[in-house]
C-alpha cells in the first residue's frame, strides 16, 4: 500500500574530521549532537515522525557514518574520530551520491521525501585544489528548473565554520543564497573558543531541526520556503556566531 | 480487540491507517486552557435526503505545542432551501491569531454564499466579490486586534490568515434526477466527492503532482489569489458523497489511491456514526500532524425524487469573532 503521504524531512551533517578537528576537544563535543538530537526527536513525537538524520565525515576521503535514519531507533550510535585532510570535493560528493541513495530508498519504500537540509562544518580551508572542489560543489548544488539539467535533489547547504574555517570560501558555498529557502552561513566570533562554539551551536541545531519540522506540518501551510526559512531564522539567533543570511 | 479502524470501535487507541507513527500518542492540554477554541468540533444530522457528518480536529502538532486548533467549518441552507453550504477554512501556522481568520471566514462566508445561492446558481455567483469582502473583513479583525488602522493585508497575514474552500450541494435532484455540485477553493483546501461503490475525484487539484521533491506554496485571506475565482462543478448521484477537508485530510488523501484514501472510502460507504466519522477525521498516521476538518454531504442512496426539504429559518450571524476577553484568554 501506497505511503506517498507519509512526508520525510532529511538533514545531514557533513562534519570535517581532519586532525586539527582534535584540538580543544571539538570533534568530542562535537559527538553529543547525536545522542542529544536523539533525545529530543524522542520527546517530540510529531518531529520525531518526520525526521531522518544522516551524518557523512570527510578528511581526504569522505565517509556515510550514519545512512539517512530514524536516529530514534539506534540504540548505540556512531561517533567520529579524526583522521587526515580537508577534501571539500570528497565531501561534496559523498553527499550528492547519499542524497540520490536516500532518495531511491525512501521512494521504494513509498514515501514523500522533502529537500534534504546538509550542514556543513568545517574548521579549516580546504587541502584540495579549489577547480575540482568548485565543480564537486556545483554538482551537489546546480539545478535548471526549466530544463530539468543538474541534481534535482540538490540540497539547502548550510555553512559553519569554526576555528581556522576560510570564510569567504564558507560564505561561497551557501545554498542557496537568495530567495525565500536562502540559508545562511554561520562563523565563530573572532577569539572563540572551538569547543564551547560547537557546544552552543548543538542545541542550536535541534531547534532549528525542530522548528523547520513544525513549519513543514501540513506542507499546505507553509511551503518549502517556510521551513527553509524557520530552519534560517532559528540559526540567525546564534549567540557566539556571525551569521551571514540575505 | 479488533481493529478499530474495521469495527467502528472507539476505545483508547486511534483509528490507525498503516504506519500511525507515534505522534497520535500525543495528549497536551486542553486546548481551552490556551484558546477558547476547543480540540475538537463537530456537526452532524440530516437535511432532506442530504446525511452530513463534519468534525474538525486540532493536529498532534498543535496538541503537543498547546495552541489552538486553526482550522474551522461551518455549514447553512441557501433560504429558498435549495442549495446546502459546507465552507472549510485553514489557518495558516505562521500567524498566531489565523484561528480567529479561519472562525470569520467560515462563519460569515457560509451566510454570504447562501443568501446569494437564493437568486444565483453558484457558477453565476460573484466569487471575486465575495472571496474579497472576506479578505477585507479579515483585514479589518486584525485591525482592531493591533488597534493599526492602516495595517496592510500583507502585515495582517502575518498575524492571521486562512484559507478556503466553499461546496454548494443541491438539495434536490433535477429532472434526470442528478444534482450539479459546485466547488470553488482558494488555497490548499480542497473538495472531493466519494463515488457510491467506487473512489475519490479531486474537485479542485492535487498538489505536488508529478515534482520530484514536494512543496506547496499556498494562498491565504486577506492575501488575494491572483486571477478571476471560477468554481468546479460535477454532477452527483444517489449514494455519492461531497467531501470538503482541510490539508490535514487531504494531504492524506494525496491522489485518493493510497492508503489512507481506500481506508476512508470503505468507511464512509455509507454514513457512518457522527462519533465514528469524528474518530475517522482523528486517525493516526505518520507525519500526519496537522489539524484535520472533514464535512461529507452524502446523497441518501433511495434519494431518487424527493419533496423539497421545508425551508428551514436561518440562524442568526453570530458576531465572529466573538471578541476575546483579553490576552490572559486567548493569548496567541
Amino acid at each position: 500500500m501506497s505511503n506517498d503521504d507519509i512526508q520525510i524531512l532529511p538533514f545531514y551533517l557533513v562534519a570535517d574530521v581532519s586532525y586539527s578537528m582534535q584540538q580543544d576537544g571539538k570533534i568530542d563535543t562535537l559527538n553529543q549532537l547525536l545522542p542529544q538530537l536523539r533525545d529530543e526527536l524522542v520527546r517530540n513525537p510529531v518531529v520525531g515522525d518526520m525526521v531522518r538524520f544522516g551524518l557523512i565525515d570527510f578528511s581526504d576521503e569522505a565517509t556515510v557514518v550514519l545512512p539517512l535514519t530514524d536516529i530514534r531507533a539506534i540504540e548505540v550510535l556512531p561517533t567520529l574520530t579524526v583522521r587526515g585532510g580537508t577534501s571539500y570535493a570528497q565531501a561534496f560528493h559523498a553527499l550528492r551520491q547519499q542524497i540520490e541513495v536516500d532518495y531511491q530508498q525512501l521512494r521504494a519504500d513509498g514515501f514523500t521525501i522533502k529537500r534534504t537540509t546538509a550542514v556543513f562544518l568545517s574548521d579549516g580551508a580546504p587541502t584540495d585544489d579549489e577547480a575540482s572542489w568548485r565543480q564537486a560543489y556545483a554538482m551537489l548544488t546546480e539545478f535548471e528548473g526549466e530544463t530539468g539539467a543538474g541534481f534535482r535533489l540538490f540540497p539547502n547547504f548550510i555553512p559553519i565554520g569554526i576555528g581556522d574555517a576560510d570564510r569567504a570560501i564558507l560564505s561561497d558555498l551557501r545554498h542557496r543564497k537568495t530567495g525565500d529557502a536562502a540559508m545562511p552561513a554561520m562563523f565563530m566570533a573572532d577569539g572563540g573558543n572551538p569547543a564551547k562554539a560547537i557546544a552552543e551551536l548543538i542545541p542550536l541545531l535541534i531547534k532549528s531541526i525542530v522548528n523547520s519540522s513544525l513549519a513543514q506540518v501540513g506542507s499546505g501551510e507553509s511551503d518549502q520556503g517556510a521551513a527553509a526559512q524557520a530552519m534560517a531564522t532559528t540559526l540567525a539567533n546564534a549567540d557566539g556566531f556571525d551569521v551571514e543570511l540575505d | 480487540m479488533t481493529d478499530p479502524a474495521a469495527s467502528g470501535f472507539i476505545g483508547a487507541d486511534p483509528v490507525t491507517f498503516g504506519d500511525g507513527g507515534g505522534a497520535s500518542a500525543i495528549e497536551g492540554m486542553p486546548a481551552m486552557l490556551g484558546s477558547q477554541q476547543p480540540d475538537t468540533v463537530m456537526d452532524a444530522g440530516v437535511y432532506g435526503s442530504l446525511t452530513v457528518r463534519a468534525a474538525s480536529v486540532r493536529g498532534a502538532s498543535h496538541r503537543y505545542e498547546g495552541t489552538p486548533r486553526q482550522d474551522d467549518f461551518c455549514l447553512a441552507v441557501s433560504p429558498d432551501g435549495r442549495w446546502f453550504v459546507v465552507v472549510v477554512a485553514d489557518g495558516v501556522s505562521a500567524g498566531a491569531r489565523s484561528h480567529v481568520a479561519a472562525r470569520l471566514i467560515v462563519r460569515s462566508g457560509a451566510r454570504m454564499v447562501a443568501d446569494q445561492l437564493a437568486t444565483a446558481d453558484p457558477a453565476a455567483l460573484a466569487w471575486d466579490e465575495i472571496v474579497g469582502r472576506l479578505a477585507g473583513q479579515v483585514l479589518l479583525q486584525a485591525r482592531r486586534d493591533t488597534g493599526d488602522d492602516t495595517l496592510e493585508a500583507r502585515d495582517a497575514a502575518r498575524l492571521m490568515a486562512s484559507t478556503v474552500v466553499f461546496a454548494a450541494v443541491p438539495t434536490v435532484p433535477d429532472a434526470s434526477g442528478v444534482r450539479r455540485m459546485a466547488a470553488l477553493a482558494v488555497g490548499d483546501t480542497s473538495a472531493w466527492v466519494l463515488r457510491q461503490g467506487g473512489g475519490w475525484e479531486n474537485l479542485t487539484g492535487v498538489k505536488n503532482a508529478g515534482e520530484a521533491v514536494a512543496s506547496s506554496a499556498t494562498i491565504a485571506l486577506p492575501l488575494l489569489p491572483g486571477g478571476p475565482l471560477v468554481p468546479v462543478a460535477t454532477d452527483l448521484l444517489p449514494g455519492d458523497a461531497a467531501v470538503v477537508v482541510t490539508d490535514g485530510v487531504g494531504d492524506a488523501l494525496g491522489d485518493g489511491t493510497g492508503e489512507v484514501g481506500a481506508a476512508l472510502a470503505g468507511l464512509w460507504r455509507l454514513p457512518p456514526s457522527r462519533h465514528q466519522f469524528t474518530a475517522h477525521v482523528d486517525f493516526a498516521r505518520r507525519s500526519h500532524a496537522d489539524d484535520r476538518t472533514a464535512v461529507a454531504v452524502w446523497i441518501d442512496a433511495s434519494a431518487t425524487q424527493p419533496a423539497p426539504p421545508a425551508r428551514v429559518a436561518a440562524p442568526p450571524v453570530e458576531p465572529t469573532p466573538a471578541p476575546d476577553p483579553g490576552p490572559g484568554w486567548d493569548a496567541p
